[in-house]
C-alpha cells in the first residue's frame, strides 16, 4: 500500500468499514510511514475535536406551541384564501382599497413578468388584501412568495414579513386575502412572486401610507 | 391515511433535533426557529408513506435541508431578499459568536487556563470550517458534529452513497490541509505534551 491509497482509506478505517485484509496493510503502511502515522493522528484528532464542539442552542421552549398555533391558521388561512370565480364579491367587501393584480392569462410564454400596483393602507388598522390571480389552467406545484415590507407584517403569522408555500391554482379567478396590519411608516413595497415550472410571475405592491386611522 | 395525532409525534420527537440541525446550517436563531416552523407548519401529512416513517428523522431533515438550500441559502444571498428584509449579518454574527463563546461539554469541570485554550481552539476549529465549501461544511456538520450516520445523510442530502463518503472525504481532508497549514495541531501537541509533564 502506498502513501495515497492509505490516505484514501483513512476515512473508511475510522468509520469501522475497512475489512481485515485492508486494515493489516493499513498497520504494515502506517509502521514504515512517518508521514502518513501523523495524517492519521491529525484525522483522529480533527474527529475528537469536531465531536467536542459544543451542542447546538436548544429550541425555544414555545417553540412547539407555536408550530401548533400557526399550523391551525395557516390550514384555516389557506383554506380561505383560493376561492375559484367568486372572487369579486368578496373584493368588494374588502376594506383596504382594492389591487386586482391581473392580465387574462397568468402564465404567459415571457419567462418573467412583472405587475405593478399602488394601494394604500391605514396606519395601525388591520387590512385585508386581495390579489385576484387568473390562471388559464389548473397547475399543480405552485410556489408562492410574499415579502411584505418591514411596516406591514402578515397577521395570523407571527408578524412575518415573508410566506412562501406550494399549492395550486385553479382555472379561471383565484382570489388570495392577505391580512396585513400598517405599523411605523406603513409603507413600501410588497413583492409576490409565482413560480411555475420555468415560468415567474412577479406582482409589486407599492402600499402608500395614508395616516393613521381615528377609532 | 395519517393519524391525527402523527404530526404531533412527529413534532414532539423530532422539534430539538431539527433545530438544532437547522442551527448548524443557518447559526442564527431565530432563522433556525423560522425555518424549523415553516417546515412543521406546512408538513404535507395526507402523502405519507411507510418509506418516511420507517426514518422520520431522515425524512423530516430532508426537507428541513432541501428548503435550507433551495430557499433560505439562495434567499438569504439575493439581492432583492437583503434588500426586503434588511441585512442579517449582524444577528447572525451575534448567535454565531454566542455559540463559539460557549464551552464545550467535555470542559464543564477544566480550569480557567483549560477553559481558554479549549475556546481558543475552538474557534480556530470554527473559522477553518469557514474556509469550506457549503457542502463540504454541511457534511462535516451533520455527520461528525451531529452524528447523522451516512445513509441517513444519503436521504437527507439526496445523494448516493458512494458520492457522499468521497464528499465527507475531501472535506475531512481540506479541513485538515487548513488547519495544518495554521499548525493547529502542532499547538494542540504541545499542549498535550506541556500537560503530561507538568
Amino acid at each position: 500500500m502506498n502513501c495515497q491509497q492509505f490516505q484514501l482509506n483513512c476515512s473508511n478505517i475510522l468509520e469501522g468499514e475497512s475489512d481485515a485484509g485492508r486494515e493489516y496493510a493499513l498497520l504494515q503502511h502506517l509502521k514504515q510511514c512517518p508521514a502518513c502515522s501523523q495524517h492519521l493522528q491529525h484525522h483522529m484528532q480533527l474527529r475528537r475535536m469536531l465531536r467536542r464542539l459544543p451542542p447546538a442552542p436548544q429550541a425555544n421552549p414555545d417553540l412547539a406551541q407555536r408550530i401548533r398555533n400557526q399550523r391551525r391558521q395557516h390550514k384555516s388561512l389557506l383554506s380561505g384564501w383560493w376561492s375559484s370565480n367568486t372572487a369579486s364579491g368578496a373584493m368588494l367587501a374588502a376594506s383596504l382599497v382594492l389591487f386586482a393584480a391581473s392580465n387574462s392569462f397568468l402564465w404567459s410564454t415571457d419567462q418573467q413578468a412583472v405587475n405593478k400596483a399602488i394601494i394604500t393602507a391605514t396606519l395601525d388598522r388591520q387590512h385585508q388584501l386581495n390579489l385576484v390571480l387568473h390562471s388559464a389552467a389548473e397547475l399543480d406545484h405552485v410556489s408562492f412568495s410574499i415579502v411584505t415590507p418591514q411596516d406591514l407584517p402578515i397577521q395570523g403569522s407571527n408578524s412575518k414579513h415573508h410566506l412562501q408555500w406550494t399549492g395550486q391554482l385553479k382555472k379561471g379567478k383565484n382570489l388570495m386575502s392577505l391580512p396585513i396590519a400598517a405599523t411605523g411608516s406603513g409603507s413600501g413595497k410588497l413583492i409576490m412572486e409565482i413560480k411555475h415550472g420555468n415560468d415567474i410571475k412577479q406582482f409589486i405592491v407599492q402600499i402608500d401610507n395614508k395616516g393613521r386611522h381615528n377609532a | 391515511m395519517t393519524k391525527p395525532n402523527e404530526f404531533e409525534a412527529l413534532l414532539t420527537s423530532h422539534l430539538n433535533d431539527l433545530y438544532r440541525f437547522a442551527f448548524r446550517l443557518t447559526r442564527h436563531k431565530e432563522t433556525a426557529e423560522d425555518l424549523v416552523q415553516d417546515m412543521f407548519v406546512s408538513l404535507d401529512m395526507k402523502n405519507l408513506s411507510p418509506d418516511h416513517l420507517r426514518n422520520p428523522r431522515a425524512w423530516l431533515g430532508k426537507i428541513l435541508y432541501c428548503r435550507f438550500v433551495e430557499h433560505w441559502r439562495r434567499e438569504n444571498r439575493s439581492p432583492l431578499s437583503m434588500a426586503e428584509t434588511g441585512s442579517v449579518s449582524s444577528t447572525d454574527a451575534d448567535d454565531w459568536q454566542e455559540y463559539q463563546s460557549l464551552d464545550a461539554p467535555h470542559a464543564a469541570h477544566a480550569n480557567p487556563e483549560t477553559l481558554a485554550i479549549a475556546a481558543a481552539e475552538q474557534t480556530r476549529l470554527l473559522a477553518a470550517m469557514d474556509q469550506l465549501s457549503d457542502e463540504q461544511r454541511d457534511i462535516i456538520v451533520l455527520h461528525d458534529v451531529e452524528g447523522y450516520s451516512l445513509p441517513e445523510l444519503q436521504i437527507v442530502m439526496e445523494v448516493p452513497l458512494g458520492t457522499l463518503k468521497s464528499r465527507l472525504h475531501r472535506a475531512r481532508n481540506k479541513l485538515q490541509l487548513i488547519l495544518e497549514a495554521s499548525n493547529f495541531f502542532e499547538y494542540d501537541a504541545n499542549r498535550q505534551y506541556a500537560r503530561a509533564v507538568k
